[in-house]
């Protein structure tokens, strides 16, 4: 298990977009997703597509129809996907306010458990899923409206 | 909070970086999305009775209103008809 902070990435009036960083890692997941693939010929255009429905997001809310379920029935982790290419970006909905972004790739497999490297980013948001909801049933954490509150410099073990 | 600057300025570099026909055509898809919806609303359809009445599965209804489909003509017209009313005027 490794520890993990919350940082904040940009905030409008309809959103508040978060991602995550690795203890003693220098880029978080959303830098570490978008530097695999902004100099890729072929998947830029995909990657664009994904930071423009997340731009979207942050003058429109962060609305359900633009997800694709992912990772188990009761958790929140979610898809931003480029249907026709396989390339996703896995993330929280916190709310249609509050959206948590991590890593992603290109799934070419059936199901994102049989590739190894998204297996482990689905699994690192579930993790970090399962303690925000239990810190928010304590009441230490709270999403208003687009902030999460409760978190800053709080270390999550995932 | 902590912000990831970094992944910030990126974002908006690749934002910037978009060209203005992918940006135009997520827009149309965008909007097309949105009134599909609304049109849903307005005659009380899920998307599940969507995707009967146009022969189509339920995922690639969501795919519809997901926000970035490229739509063909054909699929326009379609939904155009089966709803009544035509998505886009031009």
């Amino acid at each position: 298990m490794t520890k993990a902070i919350i940082l904040s990435l940009e905030q409008t009036e309809a959103a508040g977009l978060f991602t995550i960083i690795f203890e003693g890692e220098t880029r978080s997941e959303f830098v570490k997703f978008v530097k695999k693939f902004k100099d890729d010929a072929v998947r830029k255009e995909e990657l664009r597509i994904i930071l423009n429905q997340i731009d979207t997001m942050l003058i429109k809310g962060v609305e359900e129809r633009r997800f694709r379920p992912e990772g188990k029935i009761n958790d929140g982790v979610m898809a931003l996907p480029v249907y026709k290419t396989g390339l996703r970006l896995y993330c929280l909905r916190m709310s249609n306010s509050v959206l948590i972004v991590g890593n992603g790739g290109v799934k070419s497999t059936k199901k994102y458990e049989e590739d190894v490297d998204l297996n482990g980013y689905v699994i690192n948001l579930q993790k970090l899923d399962s303690l925000l909801k239990a810190d928010i049933k304590t009441g230490s954490v709270r999403i208003e409206k687009t902030k999460i509150l409760g978190v800053d410099n709080k270390e999550y073990d995932i | 909070m902590k912000q990831d600057h970094k992944g910030r300025v990126l974002f908006r570099q690749m934002i910037e970086e978009t060209p203005e026909d992918l940006k135009t055509q997520l827009r149309f898809s965008d909007s097309i999305a949105e009134k599909l919806i609304g049109m849903l609303k307005a005659k009380g359809l899920s998307q599940r009775d969507l995707a009967r009445i146009t022969g189509k599965t339920e995922a690639e209804v969501s795919r519809w209103l997901g926000g970035t489909h490229n739509f063909t003509l054909r699929t326009l017209a379609k939904i155009s008809n089966v709803m009544g009313e035509d998505l886009i005027h031009i």
